[in-house]
């Protein structure tokens, strides 16, 4: 094609080519984004990745209609499968460069999913390849005998890139199941074992990427994860509060409330005057996560309301709707607390479940108590149970969560709650989750120990 | 229009000041003449002397209006016999004119107050000013006592408080400083302002190295206690007050002088110590502590309805005791120490009631404790059950539909299986925390210096 392209495809050393990308003028308008297909056919992605990743960005730079888009569709993809990464450490920017392009793709084209899928692979074939540098994992005699540091560097194992985040992004706003689960399974499952150096910045990354994934997570359900990746977010030490800890403590309360019925607390390791700006700035999430701690189910669902402004702003309504589903749920696993046997209708009295809006649809007191009685049935928890006595009044009972059965002699049958371990085998799970509570506890303790002596790296600390 | 907003303001406890943040205009609740069939008002009041009788008779005006005229009658006799507060004694004078009551004109003996208590303040501060001069340190101690203690006579709290401040720098030691607290929390016992006498009964007890009697025959460590003791009521301060009777010795107390200084009874101590009996003790523990303990028996003769309490408690008659509980209640209202928490007493009376009920039981009925309690209804036992099970003081469920209360069990084995789920969860987050953290700080470490974050 032109001079440029042709000391690009063709040049004599990788020194030569990074210096030519990091010199690298994209070109005008002139061309148009078919005009690189031919180049894009010729050019091997996997010998020549930097080159091939750079006529990408190019054309992808140039490409404004969806047919145009449609044309770089398959190299798109064989890119994506074939990308390799050492190639790609000696430029790093390069990543940054497709990031943008993809990203602009996706505005331009209107297709979130496609650009996501895209990213999934890119991001898949990468972390493959840098799983492969991992290093042995250390045993706590290691780290106690020799001192070694405990990461493993910038290096080794699987590093944050731009492109793992805009994977996250994308599926974001591509808001289709299948993707999100393909997200999560993928991307997010995959353990993160460094900050790495494939992008100029740092911390941002390392906050993005842990709120998106607990959006991610959250989005399909799975809560816990969601807050163990929120939490993530309060992890690394920051000088200010940054505006993504405050989003992601708002998802955190909200999730947390939805899952144990109360507030959450962040890790013990983030600064207690971040800890009270954070809150002051999300009061109304603390008072809501309050409000459903007291099983207050009137006035939960009037803060929602009176928040409601609020929620929609931040993105958070979805989540404070679930929130009001799940409300309930707390209110009557708390009457196991004291009841063994009550009435529907006693209980629907007690949670005063009419004040929410899953029992006040009806006019009645029945339709209240019909309305708490399909909630329940809907929430199927064993351990709440419905049953009709003999004189046909529908009543709750509360069954214990046993973790354990107690001893027949003799019995063999199975368990009537899943996952309840038999009587022979509860001392071995006992056995065996202390022994690996006991080996975490070392390590943990091993590892506030390697945090003393790293507070002197902590002065060093950049501002965000 | 007066300039000082609160002037028209309703004050509760009958104090001339209200505290930081406590503008009310609602009026007091009036409550019937006490059912106590051995209660009399002016034997009530006889036990204690000064200020306190006042405001206590003050207080009895304003929360019952069949022994308001009396009471403002006795505590005008005080105030004329023992103080020089004119301005507390026309504001008395008033409230009972507006029960048609006829006064003489008091206005000699205002003037002749006024004077006295003139003549006498520089009296005291001519004796300050020579005892400083002299160096005479115990003496100009016992001089701004003196003056702390007309300041307090003619109505001027804030300022007897400022003399006892000053006299602290006379202190010689330890003991002296000790008997000033005492000085400092007798003055202050009339204002129940509880939190602040706590304090000073603290600071009394602390001050002293050894047990140490006062020239007036007082031991300050008990006089302290039982100061405390009334001040943790005061505040609604439950355990703390039973704490505080629990280290005392109450044949010692028994036999000591604090009563005579007229601020607490020993008619007060018997509530005190039965209403603490009765919301946290259980059966045997009153029987050993209060009705075989030959220490009470003073108190007991002052108030044989608390050692009547106990008996029935003892006993489990607990309906007779419930009846008992609300006559010896409707005489506790009227006392500005108990009165404003008596419904609280007595649900902690009932809480605890139930709480020894039940548990000897793998199963009650509701409906027959209900009755057996001499309580309203099942359902309002339910509700007291509920809070119960909930605070943990019982470890029972209740079964609606057959109206029982059965005792839960939990399987060691369960729990431990769940505690260490628990802990295992726990220590997983906080190693990927930690890990990052460090791995974030280690990295930083590495950086070259100059480059963003």
């Amino acid at each position: 094609m032109t001079t440029q392209y042709s000391n690009l495809v063709n040049a004599e050393s990788k020194s030569a080519l990074v210096k030519s990308l990091q010199d690298w003028r994209s070109p005008v308008s002139d061309y148009s984004a078919e005009t690189f297909v031919p180049l894009l056919n010729i050019l091997d992605p996997k010998s020549n990745t930097l080159a091939y990743a750079q006529v990408l960005v190019d054309a992808l730079g140039l490409a404004v209609s969806v047919n145009e888009f449609e044309t770089l569709a398959e190299p798109l993809s064989r890119f994506a499968t074939q990308i390799q990464l050492e190639q790609v450490e000696s430029f790093p920017e390069i990543l940054r460069r497709l990031t943008r392009a993809l990203a602009q793709m996706a505005q331009l084209s209107e297709n979130n999913a496609q650009a996501c899928t895209v990213l999934v692979d890119m991001v898949g074939a990468l972390n493959q390849q840098m799983a492969l540098t991992r290093l042995p994992p250390m045993t706590i005699e290691d780290i106690i005998q020799h001192k070694q540091r405990l990461g493993v560097g910038s290096s080794h194992g699987v590093r944050l890139t731009p492109l793992h985040i805009e994977c996250l992004r994308q599926c974001l706003l591509a808001r289709r199941r299948w993707l999100y689960e393909r997200v999560a399974n993928e991307v997010v499952a995959t353990r993160l074992d460094a900050i790495g150096r494939l992008d100029t910045q740092r911390l941002r990354p390392f906050l993005e990427y842990h709120h998106y994934a607990g959006m991610v997570c959250a989005g399909l359900g799975r809560m816990e994860q969601a807050l163990q990746m929120w939490r993530m977010v309060f992890a690394v030490p920051t000088r200010f509060v940054s505006a993504i800890q405050i989003a992601s403590f708002k998802r955190f309360t909200l999730a947390h409330a939805i899952v144990h019925g109360k507030r959450g607390t962040l890790p013990p390791m983030f600064v207690p005057a971040h800890v009270r700006s954070i809150e002051s700035v999300a009061a109304a999430y603390v008072a809501l996560a309050d409000v459903c701690a007291s099983r207050q189910l009137g006035a939960a669902v009037k803060t929602v309301r009176d928040m409601n402004s609020e929620l929609v702003s931040d993105g958070n309504a979805g989540l404070a709707q679930r929130l009001l589903d799940e409300l309930p749920a707390h209110c009557v696993r708390a009457c196991a607390d004291v009841y063994t046997r009550l009435p529907l209708k006693h209980l629907a009295q007690v949670v005063k479940f009419s004040d929410h809006p899953r029992g006040g649809a009806g006019d009645g007191a029945d339709d209240v108590v019909d309305a708490l009685g399909r909630y329940i049935q809907e929430m199927n928890d064993p351990c709440v149970v419905l049953e009709e006595t003999d004189a046909g009044i529908m009543v709750v009972r509360f069954v214990d969560a046993q973790a354990t059965v107690p001893p027949v002699q003799g019995a063999t049958q199975s368990a009537s709650i899943p996952g309840v371990p038999l009587e022979t085998q509860w001392s071995v799970a006992i056995a065996a989750r202390a022994q690996e509570a006991n080996v975490l506890q070392k390590y943990l303790q091993e590892l506030d120990h390697h945090l003393a002596l790293t507070r002197d790296y902590v002065s060093r600390s950049r501002d965000v | 229009m007066s300039s000082n907003p609160t002037a028209n303001m309703w004050n509760p406890l009958s104090r001339t000041f209200l505290l930081p943040g406590e503008l009310t205009s609602q009026q007091p609740k009036l409550y019937s003449k006490p059912a106590l069939a051995s209660f009399d008002l002016r034997e009530y009041l006889e036990g204690y002397k000064g200020m306190t009788k006042i405001r206590r008779a003050m207080y009895v005006g304003e929360h019952c209006t069949a022994l308001a005229q009396d009471s403002y009658l006795i505590a005008l006799d005080e105030l004329e016999s023992t103080t020089y507060n004119a301005k507390l004694h026309t504001e008395v004078s008033k409230r009972l004119e507006q029960f048609g009551v006829a006064l003489p004109d008091r206005g000699e003996w205002k003037k002749d107050v006024e004077q006295r208590s003139q003549r006498e303040n520089q009296e005291l501060k001519k004796e300050i000013a020579r005892t400083k001069a002299g160096n005479l340190i115990s003496e100009c101690q016992r001089a701004h006592v003196d003056l702390a203690n007309l300041c307090a006579k003619i109505g001027s709290t804030e300022e007897a408080f400022r003399a006892l401040q000053s006299a602290r720098e006379f202190c010689g030691d330890a003991n002296s400083h000790g008997e000033l607290q005492v000085s400092t929390v007798r003055i202050s016992q009339a204002t129940f302002r509880w939190m602040q006498i706590n304090t000073f009964a603290q600071r009394a007890i602390s001050a002293m190295t050894t047990r140490h009697q006062q020239s007036d025959g007082t031991d300050v460590w008990i006089e302290g206690s039982v100061i405390q003791i009334q001040a943790n009521f005061g505040d609604a301060k439950w355990q703390d007050a039973i704490k505080e009777l629990n280290k005392l010795d109450i044949g010692e107390v028994a036999a000591s002088e604090v009563f005579e200084v007229g601020n607490t009874t020993a008619k007060d101590f018997a509530i005190y110590a039965t209403l603490s009996a009765l919301m946290a003790l259980g059966r045997k523990e009153v029987r050993e502590k209060y009705i075989n303990n030959f220490g009470y028996s003073k108190f007991f003769e002052a108030m044989p309805e608390c050692l009547e309490l106990l008996k029935r408690f003892y006993d489990s008659n607990y309906s007779d005791m419930l009846v008992l509980l609300d006559t010896v209640l409707s005489f506790c209202v009227l006392d500005p120490v108990i009165g404003p928490h008596v419904s609280q007493i007595k649900g902690r009376v009932i809480d605890n009631i139930v709480v020894i009920y039940a548990t000897p039981y793998m199963a009650v009925s509701l409906e027959r404790m209900a009755k057996d309690l001499h309580i309203q209804s099942a359902d309002t036992l339910e509700s007291i059950v509920v809070k119960l099970i909930t605070s943990k003081r019982i470890s029972a469920r209740i079964d609606v539909v057959s109206g029982y209360l059965y005792k839960h069990k939990v399987d060691p084995r369960d729990a431990t299986l769940k505690n260490i789920e628990k802990m295992y969860k726990s220590f997983d987050s906080q190693v990927d925390l930690v890990k990052a953290h460090i791995m974030f700080l280690e990295e930083e470490s590495l950086r070259p210096t100059g480059s963003k974050a």
